[in-house]
């Protein structure tokens, strides 16, 4: 079990529907997010291009988030999840200050929150929140090691990208292009 | 250089301040755990080396300022947690991964070590110190007795005080000019060089005296 996320950047409108989602499922302090949408320009004008991606926590195979927490809160759990366990967490911030995609933020009780890729409703065999209400369907989400699942159906007829592949850490979320 | 715009979700008001996660509490901590490891290098190396008499102030005087840097140095990182009660999670576990968890493990033992270190002098530095209780005598003798072991303690623990700092910012891939080799040995060099710095200048008058 490999879990993976899928985002089309060429059907994404960048409604946000996902973020909503996300703190009203996962009941996000008001004023934070677990997730967020990100509208890249490139080119030079006329010719410019745009990209709008929905980011989260990139739960990747070496999270350097996982490497730098003292107390081992901050861990993989089967399936290729990268959870957080509240009341081991100090509260240091080492894993806000490694983290290439600055997923992680201080949650207002002190310890550190982020995208559990919806562990709970995955293991019920649901999707996770943002993928289930995304009004254009432009995102996957699946076991990579299944062949016949969304994620890995996408990926083998796009191409795709990841974020940030200089950091090394290997992010399981990719972003078809 | 790609030029990102956030139209969503960064808009919310905590989440890009609050990632500015580390606040003044870090730096000062970094200053005076590198100044109590090139303290505690050079008392700990000339122990060793027997020169004890020769060079008092580094092996004796300096050393007195090692427990309150680290204390100070400590309340700085208490601080600065988000989770504070849970400080004690710490002590729970052992990660070779994670350069912080040794940094804690270290502290935990080299806080009171050197405290140790400065009771075996306290008595030269002021002769009327009474420690009042019988058990406290005999464990200054028992301390006394053992500076040479000690010694080689301090010398190894002070290096991975030294060090570990600085491979500690060198871990994180987020940043990429902290994400360099480099940064633990330039760390320990600093704290070593401070160390020295403030030994210097406690014998000072020594130093004149010599020139004349």
């Amino acid at each position: 079990m490999r879990y993976a996320m899928a985002i089309d950047t060429k059907k994404c409108v960048g409604c946000s529907d996902c973020v909503v989602a996300c703190q009203t499922e996962n009941n996000v302090p008001h004023g934070y997010c677990r997730d967020w949408v990100v509208e890249v320009v490139d080119g030079s004008y006329p010719n410019l291009e745009l990209e709008i991606r929905s980011e989260r926590c990139n739960h990747c195979e070496n999270s350097p988030c996982v490497r730098c927490c003292p107390t081992g809160a901050s861990h993989y759990v089967d399936g290729g999840f990268v959870m957080v366990t509240p009341h081991k967490c100090i509260g240091c911030g080492a894993c806000i200050e490694s983290c290439p995609y600055d997923a992680r933020y201080s949650h207002p009780e002190g310890y550190v929150d982020k995208c559990t890729f919806c562990n709970h409703r995955v293991q019920k065999g649901e999707s996770t929140a943002c993928v289930s209400v995304c009004p254009t369907h432009c995102m996957y989400f699946g076991d990579l090691d299944d062949p016949s699942s969304e994620v890995s159906k996408a990926l083998r007829n796009r191409k795709y990208k990841t974020l940030a592949p200089e950091a090394g850490t290997n992010p399981q979320i990719f972003y078809l292009i | 250089m790609k030029e990102e715009i956030f139209i969503s979700g960064r808009n919310i008001p905590y989440i890009d301040p609050s990632l500015n996660i580390w606040h003044w509490q870090i730096p000062v901590y970094l200053f005076l755990g590198g100044l109590a490891a090139g303290i505690l290098f050079f008392a700990a190396l000339y122990t060793i080396l027997g020169k004890e008499k020769e060079m008092p102030t580094t092996v004796k005087w300096a050393t007195f300022l090692v427990p309150v840097a680290l204390v100070l140095g400590l309340v700085a990182l208490f601080l600065d947690l988000n989770h504070k009660l849970y400080f004690w999670q710490l002590y729970t576990t052992i990660r070779i991964e994670s350069p912080m968890s040794w940094g804690a493990w270290v502290l935990m033992f080299i806080t009171p070590l050197s405290m140790v270190w400065c009771a075996t002098y306290i008595k030269e530095l002021i002769p009327k110190w009474d420690w009042k209780f019988e058990i406290l005598n005999k464990f200054e003798k028992l301390a006394i007795a053992n500076r040479k072991p000690m010694a080689w303690a301090l010398l190894i623990l002070s290096v991975i005080l030294g060090i570990y700092t600085g491979i500690l910012l060198s871990a994180f891939n987020a940043r990429p000019l902290w994400n360099t080799s480099i940064l633990g040995p330039l760390f320990l060099v600093s704290g070593l060089s401070t160390g020295v710095l403030l030994q210097l200048c406690g014998c000072r008058k020594a130093i004149l005296k010599e020139k004349r």
